[in-house]
């Protein structure tokens, strides 16, 4: 993985528009981005799909990064995730039955997420684990699945007012332990 | 807890729904537009963009098939000239689609027939590099008519020249396609594209005789000229 400031700099020279630039870039990050993808999208040919239209969105929007004044890596994961999450939700909106049961298969935490080194955790997987397990998975399939206060309340079997009260009351414990 | 910190803890949390996706398509219209005059806010929304873009450490990496990079390059410079014109001139990206065709639907008006009195609220010039090209646009938003004059140049023999909107990072939307033997034209906006005038940015394309064959600029950008409120 290169370092925030060579991605930084493969940012600053694809706005300048250098294809090369743009090329070190892709090496650096597409592993990372195409897992986020996969991760949301359940489905490879769908997450390459949507890899390609990510890519070309970063090329013609490089000149905004500065502006934002985010991490490359938030910045890109943030496109990312953001695309992949439009595209399912999408997907949901043309009648896709079989979303429901992959989903419900892919709940749980994860193992593969266990066994990641601490070190490269933000502080949100720790403030995570200080909420109750099904308001922490709650948090976690609203980011990474793109579920609405209406699915999540089917979820958990819970009416949609309530849910929204749970949502609100962990974000904001989030962010109090965040901020600690 | 003093009032003000109740209303940072909510607009917190409130950047938080947004970031997620969890609120409702006006909400979030609403919180936007708040976003767009509000800097504190931005900076809570990108907090949270930025703790919850760590919930990717998480997931692990893939390395996608050689045949997304080839994808990506063939969309984005084969293409050719065409494109490369608009992005040196900054003017972003281009959709080559029926999409955007299927905007320019507009109602063309003689000159005369615009409501009486009104005055122009934005205008652009749009000219070449070298002055050979120069159209002046006036526009009123009132009545969302848009009053187009030729001041120099014309198109080549058996060419025609197309006159575009661009909105941000929007397709280039046609507002028309010039008719060679006129000075002045005027017309009257649909309203989504009257919205997207201001700020917008006017460009004239190169196409062949009766104007673009796929509803995007196919040939050279001859002028461009951004709108400006008079």
């Amino acid at each position: 993985m290169s370092s925030r400031e060579e991605i930084e700099e493969h940012i600053a020279r694809c706005a300048l528009g250098d294809r090369e630039a743009f090329a070190a870039l892709y090496r650096a990050t597409s592993a990372k981005l195409f897992g986020v993808c996969l991760r949301v999208l359940n489905s490879r040919a769908e997450a390459e799909d949507a890899l390609q239209e990510i890519y070309v969105k970063i090329w013609r929007n490089a000149d905004r990064y500065k502006a934002g004044g985010y991490s490359p890596m938030t910045w890109l994961i943030t496109i990312a995730r953001n695309h992949a999450i439009d595209r399912l939700r999408a997907r949901r909106a043309t009648g896709g039955q079989m979303e429901e049961a992959e989903l419900v298969a892919d709940a749980g935490p994860g193992p593969e997420a266990l066994a990641i080194a601490e070190s490269e955790r933000g502080r949100i997987v720790t403030c995570l684990a200080e909420l109750p397990d099904d308001r922490a998975e709650a948090v976690r399939l609203a980011y990474l699945h793109g579920e609405t206060y209406a699915d999540l309340a089917a979820r958990f079997d819970v009416p949609i007012n309530t849910m929204r009260t749970w949502l609100r009351r962990s974000l904001m414990k989030l962010k109090e332990c965040l901020l600690r | 807890m003093s009032g003000e910190g109740d209303m940072r803890e909510d607009d917190s949390v409130q950047a938080g729904e947004y970031v997620l996706g969890l609120m409702d398509a006006p909400s979030a219209r609403a919180f936007e537009a708040r976003l767009a005059a509000e800097p504190a806010l931005r900076g809570l929304v990108a907090a949270w963009e930025d703790d919850f873009a760590a919930l990717a450490a998480d997931i692990p990496e893939d390395a996608p098939p050689h045949s997304v990079w080839h994808g990506i390059t063939s969309e984005l410079f084969d293409a050719g000239e065409k494109r490369s014109i608009w992005a040196r001139i900054g003017l972003g990206q281009i959709l080559v689609g029926a999409a955007a065709a299927a905007l320019i639907a507009f109602a063309v008006m003689q000159a005369g027939l615009l409501s009486p009195g009104a005055t122009p609220e934005y205008r652009a010039e749009v000219a070449a590099a070298d002055q050979s090209l120069l159209f002046t646009a006036e526009f009123d938003n009132e009545s969302g008519s848009l009053s187009l004059t030729r001041v120099a140049g014309q198109a080549a023999p058996g060419r025609s020249l197309e006159i575009w909107l661009i909105a941000g990072d929007e397709a280039p939307v046609s507002v028309m396609v010039w008719p060679s033997d006129t000075e002045t034209e005027e017309i009257v906006l649909p309203a989504p594209i009257a919205a997207a005038l201001p700020g917008g940015t006017f460009a004239i394309s190169d196409e062949p005789e009766g104007g673009s064959p796929t509803g995007a600029p196919t040939g050279d950008v001859l002028a461009t000229g951004q709108v400006v409120p008079i």
